[in-house]
């Protein structure tokens, strides 16, 4: 088996290699991005490049024809063009690539009349802005969450979303980790949000605030941080919906900890991103928390520069457009772009697929996958990420830049061009390599090289924070509204929506709302009942410029008065899979030019009914659901959790039979619930791992998803602002399993090493057993999920089966299954341990979940070990069973969730 | 107290048998014409709808992951518990010596053969992978030593319902053949006498012939006896040696075989009351007989109304959490209803017949016999499904709607119900002539000492 490394913008992945195909995507944990942890979104990206509706060739007006022809006539066009003087435009989302970026200098030289305009639907373009404003940086900084003590997060999904997820992720993780050393500082999260987001839901504190006043509350916090920095600004913040003592004590919190807290906003507002760098810089937190001199290359697009754009092509302005990574008809405006098209000469999509936008180009010149292809990212200054190929090309695609070499008339190849680049940039800027052939076959080898770092001071704060804060509060004055306002935001699946047409992340169900499939109108109980919605009433949401029919969700949390909307979406043209699943929020991003949120916006009923595809229909778990009583879910203070560490000592349970003996391994497993995020990325391992089937969104509704781990979410306390808990579930392999004793034919039994199995070959599925499991984790075969076309996602075709792990059989119809505890796994690992003659190690395996979690909430080992981590962290005072007192005697335990807030 | 006669008017032995034949030599009329194909039809339907079921997939029905069971089990269980009255008349009764028994144990043994039929549908339909249904039999066979799980109260399932079919037919069959025999020796036909003739397995009537007869039906009374008891105790088992709450529970043997025998007089009530009418035999089946039945269903019903307070009772008395939440939901949570209707049924319904006019009057017992068949249904309902939606860890609650094709399914039992009840009352002796002619005539004075 082989694991190559590629290098991605967010992380440095190992994929996995059965018989010449790529099957799995973990991480590095060379990397400091991603440390081995890869997201749900990475996750699932394997089964991208089995998509059937890549392209197989290119396409010159809509005709399948050879690269050699399709570069004759874009040569022969793009000459003529610059023989004309006319105007060539290279449209792409941003490139982490330098050596792209070098690349498309070069071009400039050859075609003069180039114009490169960077677009991303969704950036952090007001960030950007305000630290050139602010510290003359043009750039993302990199920010350290590792190395504080408090975080506030502004309308800034962080965990989820926002620039790094997995590395914060990490971060968080690590900060919060009481397992180790339970006297280090426990770093402390405060969110304000609209939209109950998967950061908001981690945090010790959250305060649902409206988009309108989150920067009257951001200019209240600088006001009351700069009275603690002693440079007070005499300004009256308007009213805003947070208590003034709330502002005060986390300000007194902050300027407790300056220098290791950490301010962040997602916000596109200039204005806004400026008074948080005032805030940060007061604070003493740039050169200590961010980084300045070492900035992030992670997200650098506008997404304002295409408006521009439309309007020049629309005056017959343009008359070449290159398209790269882009798909402008489906995040712009398809009217608009397509009425701007016209004007155009030559149009190339160098989309892998055909889509809202490269379906109307001249010519569509495939790219690669990029697991077929090669390249070198700097995702960090002085972070140097190498992708190489795992599989040769699917299809006949080249990749972008080669094709851009090939009509610049270069006959090298863009691999060729990567060394050299990588000769003349990087090899000089290290000492451990004497030659390049090394140092390249180093980067190859890791996938990832780090080049010592400038080291990070601190910058000085430009502007004056008295004209700072009267230009916030003229901003803030225009955007006051009594009206609903909409926000529009990312989901943790399919994110911007390139990736909607991938059938694993549409059936994740959003942590939040664990609704699939979909995206609706997030309107807070109290709203909805003033609007007399219910869950699934449709409705028409418009503002000036756009609307939108979308069934609502209720979703506690999400702030009053405002509405959520997921991008991503609504999807015309993408693949059997993604079109026409939800609704496009895109128009109003463009029309709205690209605001954080649109006010005065409209609701009306249509009267129509929908039920969305929710993989759980209770949500709340408080006194009415027996909180107490159950026992399901641990929580604490972590005031009281200082003060006495321990649940009371356990009764043992008393039981008539005689124990049973596990001589050898133990298997065992700790989910502890205050690292767990909730952020589903374990999901899509385990279904990549073990072949699980997508069962599509009318299934869903009938409650019939397959997913072997589920991430539990429940709801508790004021509905308006409820605390979230998550709660990862899969079997609990009990040793008194209630599925064993019920099955008529044996078909679920008990190893040797504890693990409940089952057997597929012969259960006969009478689902006595998923009846009677306490934890309702098993999962049964309704209908044949492969090769039907009632199913018609990865696993009907040739091409998409090609992901199937072939360790794993792919269950038919009618039969049980339940996570097994990655059995494959834990084979594989003692195979090698026997092979060199040396015992298992604990940590040699790593299950899927465990292996892809990124804040380290899952740990396997064997529980006979009494040094194994597993049996450490099962003696924690923490450390308890859900359902204990039914005697089932699970072997995976839960450590108590511990909150930082007042008792 | 005196019994009332238990056949009506002075029926000479004569009569007796040409009115019990009548049916099996003249050509059907127009109500059990269309009654045959009424239900014909719905056999065929229900015949189409497993066939699409078994081809497609059990996601044809409304389970889902944390309901797995509802209409299917809910359905076998509710036919088992009808297919009791049938053995618990012509055996308990009969150790008991009840002679008002002799006109209609044919019948309500009829009832229980075709409903343990109509039950035995479900356990086979209801498996993912129905064409490997006979795993679940302990047969030596070559996959190793692979065996059956006899911990697993399914597989008790197998052996009481079996068991208690196989009793069932013989004990039937050979309750029969003095019949065959006087139907042969009366059928015209070749064929019909040639099939009766091989069925009433040389019958000669002789004076050794029945000493040994009435030997063996006593003997097989007292083997069919206790699976009166057990087949629905094991079927109880499925559900009280489970974890989930609403299904863990001790009481269930007893109430489940209470609640079996109340639903089986029902059937046999609202069977007989429609037989008597339509195949005249009014004379046979008497009002008395019915009166009978009724006050079973009284007993047995005030036995299922006191079942369902101890279960309260025991709920809240346990302290147990789990088990509160169980019966609580039952009441208010969202099938709260059918809660309701099972109450409505089976608790209050019977306490009608409490009134004699209640008892005695035809239509108004086969009213209360349809509630209380409907009841019965929806208590096994209550008790699977409600228990399945809400059990231990709020996340996985859920709801249940049947489809059309488990609600088809279940209409195509019924079909096959009375499709062989039909045929039943058209091709065989549906009194037992030679037990109801030793009452003909002479009952007055055994009467006296028997009541």
């Amino acid at each position: 088996m082989r694991r190559p490394v590629v290098g991605v913008v967010q992380a440095v992945l190992l994929v996995k290699n059965r018989d010449g195909r790529p099957i799995k995507i973990e991480g590095n944990t060379e990397s400091p991005l991603n440390r081995g942890a890869v997201c749900a979104t990475g996750q699932a990206t394997v089964l991208g490049l089995y998509d059937d509706e890549r392209l197989k060739s290119p396409l010159w007006q809509g005709q399948s024809v050879t690269w050699e022809k399709i570069d004759q006539e874009v040569v022969k066009t793009l000459s003529d063009i610059k023989a004309q003087n006319g105007n060539i435009v290279i449209l792409t989302s941003a490139l982490p690539s330098p050596a792209a970026k070098a690349l498309l200098k070069e071009w400039i030289q050859q075609y003069p009349t180039t114009e490169v305009v960077t677009y991303d639907a969704i950036s952090s373009s007001a960030l950007i802005e305000a630290n050139r404003q602010s510290f003359g940086v043009e750039g993302v900084p990199h920010y350290h969450l590792e190395k504080a003590h408090v975080v506030v997060g502004i309308n800034c999904d962080f965990l989820g979303t926002w620039i790094s997820p997995m590395e914060f992720a990490w971060a968080y993780g690590e900060r919060r980790n009481l397992r180790n050393d339970q006297n280090k500082v426990f770093l402390k999260h405060v969110q304000f949000e609209t939209a109950l987001s998967l950061t908001g839901s981690n945090a010790d504190h959250r305060i649902p605030i409206t988009p309108a006043d989150e920067s009257a509350i951001v200019l209240d916090l600088l006001k009351s941080v700069s009275k603690l920095a002693s440079q007070s600004i005499d300004i009256t913040v308007p009213h805003h919906g947070v208590a003034r003592d709330e502002i005060e004590s986390l300000a007194r919190d902050l300027w407790k900890n300056r220098g290791h807290s950490l301010v962040i906003s997602g916000s596109q507002e200039l204005e806004t991103q400026m008074a948080v760098n005032a805030i940060n810089s007061l604070l003493g937190n740039i050169g200590e928390t961010i980084d300045l001199d070492n900035i992030s290359f992670q997200k650098e697009g506008q997404e304002k520069t295409l408006a521009a754009l439309i309007q020049k092509m629309k005056s017959g302005g343009v008359q070449a457009l290159i398209l790269h990574g882009v798909n402008p008809a489906y995040t712009f405006s398809s009217e608009e772009f397509s009425k701007a098209l016209k004007t155009v000469k030559l149009s190339i999509s160098l989309s892998e697929r055909l889509d809202e936008t490269s379906s109307q180009t001249t010519a569509v010149c495939p790219d690669h996958y990029f697991l077929e292809s090669w390249d070198l990212l700097e995702p960090v200054s002085s972070l140097l990420h190498v992708r190489q190929p795992v599989i040769r090309p699917l299809r006949d695609s080249r990749q972008a830049f080669e094709s851009l070499l090939k009509w610049m008339g270069r006959s090298e190849t863009y691999y060729e061009y990567l060394r050299t680049y990588a000769k003349n940039q990087y090899f000089g800027r290290q000492t451990s390599h004497l030659t390049f052939d090394g140092f390249w076959d180093r980067c190859v080898h890791d996938g990832v090289f780090q080049f010592s770092q400038t080291p990070s001071k601190s910058f000085a704060f430009n502007a004056s924070l008295s004209t700072l804060s009267e230009t916030v509060l003229q901003k803030q004055k225009r955007l006051t509204s009594q009206s609903l306002q909409l926000v529009c935001y990312e989901k943790i699946s399919v994110r911007d929506g390139s990736v909607a047409n991938n059938p694993w992340l549409q059936e994740l169900p959003d942590p939040i709302s664990k609704v699939s499939w979909d995206n609706y109108a997030c309107l807070s109980p109290a709203l909805a009942k003033s609007l007399f919605c219910e869950e699934g009433d449709v409705v028409k949401i418009s503002t000036d410029q756009s609307s939108v029919v979308v069934p609502v969700h209720i979703q506690p949390g999400q702030a009053l008065q405002t509405i959520g909307l997921a991008l991503g979406y609504g999807r015309r043209q993408c693949g059997k899979v993604g079109e026409k699943v939800g609704v496009n929020a895109y128009p109003f991003l463009s029309s709205g030019n690209h605001a954080s949120f649109f006010n005065a916006v409209t609701v009306e009923k249509t009267g129509d009914h929908v039920e969305l595809a929710c993989t759980q229909l209770h949500h709340s778990m408080d006194k009415a659901e027996g909180r107490e009583e159950r026992g399901i879910l641990k929580e604490a203070t972590l005031a009281s959790f200082i003060k006495d560490p321990g649940n009371k000592k356990k009764e043992e349970n008393v039981t008539l039979w005689e124990e049973k003996d596990y001589e050898g391994h133990h298997w065992g497993m700790v989910v502890d619930l205050t690292n767990c995020i909730g952020c589903s990325a374990c999901v899509v391992s385990c279904q990549a791992e073990n072949n699980v089937p997508v069962v599509g969104k009318d299934e869903v509704r009938r409650q019939r998803e397959m997913h072997w781990i589920r991430i539990d979410r429940y709801f508790s306390g004021d509905e308006n602002n409820p605390e979230t808990s998550f709660q990862p579930m899969m079997c609990q392999h009990c040793g008194n399993a209630p599925c064993e004793t019920v099955c008529p034919v044996l078909a679920t039994v008990h190893s040797s090493d504890g693990l409940n199995q089952q057997v597929y070959n012969r259960c006969v599925g009478t689902r006595y057993c998923a009846n009677n499991c306490p934890y309702k984790v098993r999962r049964f075969n309704w209908f044949d999920y492969a090769h039907n076309d009632r199913f018609d996602y990865n696993m009907n075709s040739d091409l998409g089966t090609m992901v199937l792990n072939p360790d794993i059989v792919v269950r038919s119809r009618g039969v049980m299954e339940k996570c097994s505890m990655c059995v494959q796994r834990i084979q594989e690992a003692k195979l090698a341990a026997k092979r060199e003659g040396v015992p298992l190690k604990d940590g040699d395996i790593k299950l899927a979940c465990e292996q892809s979690c990124p804040s380290q909430a899952i740990v396997f080992g064997n529980m006979n070990d009494p040094q194994s981590r597993v049996a450490q962290l099962q003696k924690d005072k923490r450390s308890y069973h859900v359902l204990e007192e039914l005697n089932v005697k699970p072997v995976v335990s839960y450590l108590t969730k511990i909150r930082d807030q007042r008792d | 107290m005196l019994r009332p006669a238990l056949i009506d008017g002075n029926v000479t032995l004569k009569e007796l048998t040409d009115d019990i034949n009548r049916p099996l030599n003249t050509k059907p009329g127009v109500a059990w014409t269309i009654g045959f194909l009424v239900a014909l039809a719905a056999l065929l339907l229900g015949v189409s709808l497993v066939a699409y079921q078994i081809k497609v997939g059990i996601g044809t029905w409304g389970l889902n992951k944390t309901i797995g069971w509802a209409f299917d089990i809910t359905n076998f269980v509710f036919w088992v518990g009808i297919g009791h009255a049938g053995t618990l008349i012509s055996a308990i009764l009969l150790l008991f010596r009840q002679k008002w028994r002799t006109s209609i144990n044919r019948s309500a043994e009829a009832m229980t053969i075709f409903a343990v039929m109509c039950a035995a549908i479900f356990p086979l339909i209801h498996m993912g992978r129905p064409w490997l249904a006979f795993w679940v039999f302990p047969y030596p066979n070559t996959r190793g030593s692979l065996w059956v799980n006899f911990r697993s109260p399914l597989l008790w399932d197998v052996f009481a319902i079996s068991t208690y079919f196989t009793v069932s037919l013989v004990f039937w069959y050979i309750g029969m053949i003095p019949d065959l025999a006087t139907v042969r020796d009366r059928a015209t036909g070749k064929i019909k006498k040639t099939i009766y003739g091989f069925l009433s397995l040389g019958w000669d009537g002789s004076h050794r012939t029945w000493s040994r007869y009435e030997a063996l039906c006593l003997i097989l009374a007292g083997l069919a006896t206790p699976l009166v008891v057990s087949v629905h105790t094991i079927v109880s088992m499925d559900f009280a040696t489970s974890v989930i709450p609403g299904w863990h529970t001790t009481i269930f043997p007893p109430y489940f075989v209470v609640g079996a025998v109340f639903s089986g007089f029902a059937m046999v009530t609202t069977l007989l009351v429609i037989t008597r009418k339509v195949m005249h035999l009014e004379k046979y089946i008497t009002i008395g007989h019915l009166e009978a039945i009724a006050k079973v269903i009284l007993v047995t019903g005030s036995i299922v109304g006191l079942a369902y307070m101890t279960e309260l009772f025991t709920a809240w008395y346990s302290g147990n959490y789990y088990e509160q939440f169980a019966f609580k939901n039952r009441i208010v949570g969202p099938y709260g209803w059918t809660y309701a209707i099972m109450v409505f049924c089976n608790v209050i319904t019977p306490q009608f017949l409490w009134f004699k006019k209640m008892r005695t009057t035809p239509a108004l017992l086969f009213v209360l016999s349809i509630i209380v068949n409907i009841g019965m249904w929806f208590e096994r309902f209550v008790i699977i499904m409600t228990s399945l939606s809400r059990d231990f860890l709020p996340s996985s609650w859920s709801l249940y709607k049947p489809t059309f094709v488990e609600v088809g399914t279940f209409i195509g039992t019924f079909g096959l119900f009375f499709t062989c009840f039909l045929l039943f009352v058209r091709v065989l002796p549906v009194v037992a002539m030679w037990e109801v002619k030793s009452l003909v005539g002479h009952h007055k004075e055994e009467d006296s000492h028997e009541s």
